[in-house]
């Protein structure tokens, strides 16, 4: 698990919707998000808000998985981040 | 020289020493409001901050103080800084105009300075947001189970 750390700029607060999508397929995404929501405050100084999602990576298949993972704000405000996830077979 | 807008009235009177001989001219004087004083581009990527300097020269005889309440700024991602700046007399000093743009677009807006020694300051300021300019990424690495 990972977290995802972004900063909010804007000076009211609103809810950033969290999506993660696959990107080299179809299916389900190996990768999921904690939350799926993020509630950010009014960011009252220039320097922002610091927020963090966390994303698990829970693989079905050995080898490489693609994906993004997307917050949007109802403002129009958008963070976007790739996902790369590796995984090897079973340790025994 | 007139800082401020407004009518000035004044008397001029030219007097001739050895006989007492004058002329009196009245005189009105008419300040406008100047136009627009520069447009300034402030184009950044978002979540960016792009910043700009300006220059303002005190041509009088006495300390100006020019604080960040005397800024009437028409967005509020555009800030002024430092808080507060003391001109001395003759002497020319820069603040800092400053835009951080959230989402890709472009607008106008109006950043007026009025000082009460100085005078109005007025400029129009180009505000546009464009694409970022990297793509964060995480990288997962683990054993299946």
């Amino acid at each position: 698990m990972q977290a995802f750390k972004f900063t909010h700029f804007m000076k009211k607060a609103t809810t950033y919707t969290v999506k993660v999508e696959r990107t080299d397929g179809a299916g389900i995404a190996d990768f999921k998000a904690e939350v799926a929501t993020v509630p950010a405050a009014a960011a009252d100084s220039n320097k922002g808000v610091m927020l963090s999602v966390n994303i698990r990576y829970e693989p079905f298949t050995i080898g490489d998985s693609r994906g993004v993972l997307k917050l949007t704000s109802p403002e129009g405000m958008e963070y976007s981040c790739l996902l790369f996830g590796k995984s090897s077979a079973p340790q025994p | 020289m007139a800082m401020r807008a407004g009518v000035y009235k004044m008397t001029c009177t030219f007097k001739v020493e050895s006989t007492g001989e004058y002329v009196v001219y009245k005189v009105n004087v008419t300040v406008v409001e100047s136009e627009d004083q520069h447009e300034i581009d402030l184009f950044s990527a978002i979540r960016e901050s792009v910043s700009q300097g300006v220059v303002i020269e005190n041509p009088t005889n006495q300390q100006v103080v020019i604080n960040q309440s005397q800024f009437t700024i028409g967005n509020e991602y555009v800030e002024v800084t430092p808080e507060e700046l003391t001109l001395k007399p003759r002497e020319s000093r820069e603040f800092k105009i400053s835009f951080r743009p959230l989402m890709v677009s472009e607008s106008q807006c109006d950043l007026v300075l009025k000082n009460p020694i100085l005078g109005d300051f007025k400029y129009k300021l180009n505000l546009k947001g464009t694409a970022p300019t990297s793509q964060r990424s995480l990288a997962f690495k683990c054993a299946l189970g």
